[in-house]
């Protein structure tokens, strides 16, 4: 476990009086990819957001990169986020009326870097994801598959040590999604990352070394499938 | 972050975003043009002896009518000119808030990749400054032009400002100073980004139990010391001016803040009573997003208070006038005529574009805020035609609720705090007061229906099914 860069321990989140997480645990190791899988309503998309940060848990613990992610305040959480953690979203969320290029450079950009280099290097990942040529373009005009292909640039254009994806297909066709899971899982294979992968597609999360199933805020069970 | 970084993040990139910026920088330019001119008139009273009206003669060898002359009426100018102020100033903080659904959308989609919360409050704040310096830039021209059309344009005797002179700009630095300070303030403490809660970004909540006992508590607290100083003035006529001047400003904050959302909430309640679906449907709108249609309703009142006060002076000065002067005494209706036509004239005017624009404004924030709901309802089959008649039940109810209350109050807390109210010969009797009552709320009435066809295509942009995708 010395590897692990994702360590949860009894999370529990409620949404007012609704459980989402009832005392979940899950580990994710350096180069690993992991399903999380489950129903609608499981907790699957609660869970992502607390593993990356996003959400905070009203108990357990979470580690994440050897941050204790409760113990450290929201900027914190924030620079962390920003520098060794790539999300991709569901709708893409990137910033409206933004021209693409500067979308993917967003995370250098707030980090201090300069705009030119932050802009040469979200050239490049929009080259390697195939939205050259778009770089002026702002996300209103693109489909949601290419959305989705600037978020996953955007994702991991800091280098990061984990990517966590929550249904980073759902608004692709078939083919988009092959190519946007290909381009993922090719990226995070590369620099021996981890990816946390929410998804309710069972074809996606075969492609993961190990499935966690929830099932009403637990985890129902999990299969190592490499 | 680095500068660079943070003004292209601040930076109003879609022409709809400059509009909006270019429009609240015009109205903060109206504001600070106004108050300059409010400062101007201040050092008139009494300073410059009146002449005695001649029949047919000026007024005064400087041009300027009596009512700015004249040490008490020269208070009741200024707390009017201020009042236009607090309009034009609500109207430019609609202007600020106008797409905060989409800027709270943006703020937090910059969380989520990264930025800290001091530097989206940042980018807030840069973003909100710069409009309003732009604003208080524009306040000096907007002063000379208020010059033109108060003291250059009218004749003799009915000039309200005297030429300016260069110290008179004196103010201006600090006006672009104050407004500065308030754009940061609304940076900062209206464009808080959507954190901790839930990543879908931007998503308003529901009001709350809790929310509507925090906005009924703070209307209490506003409105207690605004009923105990109207009570005051009417104890004490001889500080009447003070004591009602303090209770406009109250009223000007109270307004749009608290008793905007109440009213429009109330409303819904209202609607949902009625149980046809259009009312049901437009309710449903309302209790989700009460905050545009609050707002809007706020600057509503504030005209209708300002609208009542007007009415209400210009009638009790007519009375005193009445009282004292034959009717036939010429001088006395051309003062009368000078006194009401700049006034009123003003007051129509300002609070007609003011009315016409807040009612546009709000209904262009909720045809965007609401295009989810609206592109679902049209994928349910409801057609355009009901959807407009939903839009324009929801903006006209609370509206007009809010003019002809607005109205009732000025009328009412500037009658009963006159000490010589009592002898009003019938002008302001139930059948004015009705027509004062009435014809606000007509012209709302008319603004939105013509403003519902004008905003016809924009109604069906936001029936898109495209809209279904947005969060």
């Amino acid at each position: 476990m010395s590897d692990a860069v994702l360590t949860m321990a009894g999370v529990e989140y409620a949404y007012r009086r609704t459980a989402a997480l009832r005392g979940v645990s899950m580990t994710a190791r350096a180069g690993e990819i992991v399903a999380v899988t489950g129903p609608s309503g499981s907790g699957k998309s609660t869970l992502l957001h607390i593993a990356s940060g996003v959400l905070r848990p009203q108990a357990g613990t979470v580690r994440l990169l050897d941050h204790d992610l409760l113990s450290i305040g929201e900027a914190d959480r924030c620079r962390l986020r920003r520098r060794e953690v790539g999300i991709v979203l569901q709708f893409g969320q990137l910033v409206p009326d933004l021209p693409l290029i500067d979308n993917v450079a967003l995370p250098l950009l707030l980090d201090g870097n300069d705009m030119a280099g932050a802009r040469t290097a979200a050239a490049g990942w929009l080259e390697r994801v195939q939205l050259d040529g778009m770089a002026a373009v702002i996300p209103a005009e693109l489909s949601g598959g290419q959305a989705q292909r600037a978020a996953v640039a955007r994702a991991l254009i800091t280098g990061p040590a984990v990517v966590f994806a929550d249904e980073p297909t759902g608004s692709t066709d078939l083919l988009g999604g092959e190519l946007l899971l290909d381009l993922l899982i090719g990226a995070v294979r590369e620099r021996n990352a981890a990816l946390v992968l929410v998804t309710h597609d069972n074809t996606i999360a075969t492609r993961a070394d190990r499935e966690v199933r929830l099932r009403d805020g637990l985890v129902d069970h999990e299969v190592r499938l490499t | 972050m680095k500068t660079a970084t943070a003004l292209l993040l601040a930076r109003p990139a879609s022409t709809a975003d400059r509009i909006r910026a270019w429009s609240a920088a015009v109205c903060l330019g109206i504001a600070g043009g106004l108050i300059m001119i409010a400062i101007q008139i201040t050092t008139c009273g009494g300073v410059i002896p009146p002449t005695p009206v001649g029949p047919g003669g000026p007024f005064s060898a400087t041009g300027l009518s009596p009512l700015v002359i004249e040490e008490d009426i020269n208070l009741w100018i200024v707390g009017l000119t201020l009042l236009l102020t607090g309009l034009v100033l609500a109207l430019g903080w609609q202007l600020l808030r106008l797409g905060s659904d989409a800027r709270e959308r943006r703020m937090t989609t910059l969380w989520l990749a990264g930025a800290t919360p001091e530097q989206t409050s940042t980018i807030a704040v840069i973003d909100s400054v710069r409009t309003a310096v732009l604003g208080g830039l524009l306040a000096g021209p907007a002063y000379l032009l208020l010059w033109v059309l108060l003291g250059a344009l009218p004749p003799a005797g009915v000039k309200m400002v005297l030429a300016p002179q260069l110290t008179e700009l004196a103010p201006w630095p600090i006006v672009i100073l104050l407004t500065a300070l308030v754009g940061a303030a609304a940076g900062k403490f209206t464009c808080q980004p959507v954190i901790s809660t839930s990543p879908r970004a931007g998503r308003r909540t529901l009001w709350a139990g809790s929310r509507w006992a925090t906005h009924t508590a703070a209307a209490l607290v506003l409105a207690t010391p605004a009923g105990v100083i109207l009570a005051l003035g009417m104890i004490d006529p001889g500080g009447t001016g003070v004591w009602l001047f303090g209770g406009m400003l109250l009223l000007i904050v109270a307004a749009p803040v608290v008793l905007g959302v109440l009213a429009v909430m109330w409303s819904a309640q209202r609607l949902r009573a009625h149980g046809t679906p259009i009312d049901v449907l437009a309710a449903a709108v309302l209790t989700g997003v009460p905050g545009p249609t609050g707002r809007a309703v706020g600057v509503l009142w504030i005209c209708g208070f300002g609208v009542g006060t007007v009415t209400a002076t210009g009638g009790i000065d007519l009375a005193h006038r009445l009282a004292y002067h034959p009717a036939e005494d010429e001088s006395f209706m051309d003062f009368f005529t000078a006194y009401t036509l700049t006034l009123l004239v003003e007051w129509t005017l300002v609070g007609a574009v003011v009315i016409a624009a807040t009612l546009a404004l709000s209904m262009v924030e909720r045809l965007h805020d609401a295009r989810r709901t609206i592109a679902s309802l049209a994928a349910l089959g409801v057609d355009a035609a009901t959807l407009l008649r939903v839009l324009r039940r929801q903006l006209t109810v609370p509206s007009m609720a809010a003019m002809a209350s607005g109205t009732l109050a000025g009328v009412a807390s500037l009658s009963l705090s006159m000490p010589s109210s009592n002898n009003l010969p019938g002008l302001l009797d139930l059948g004015v007061l009705a027509a004062v009552l009435v014809l606000p709320v007509l012209f709302i009435y008319l603004v939105a229906i013509v403003l519902a066809s004008a905003l016809r295509p924009r109604l069906r942009a936001a029936m898109d099914p495209e809209n279904l995708r947005t969060v």
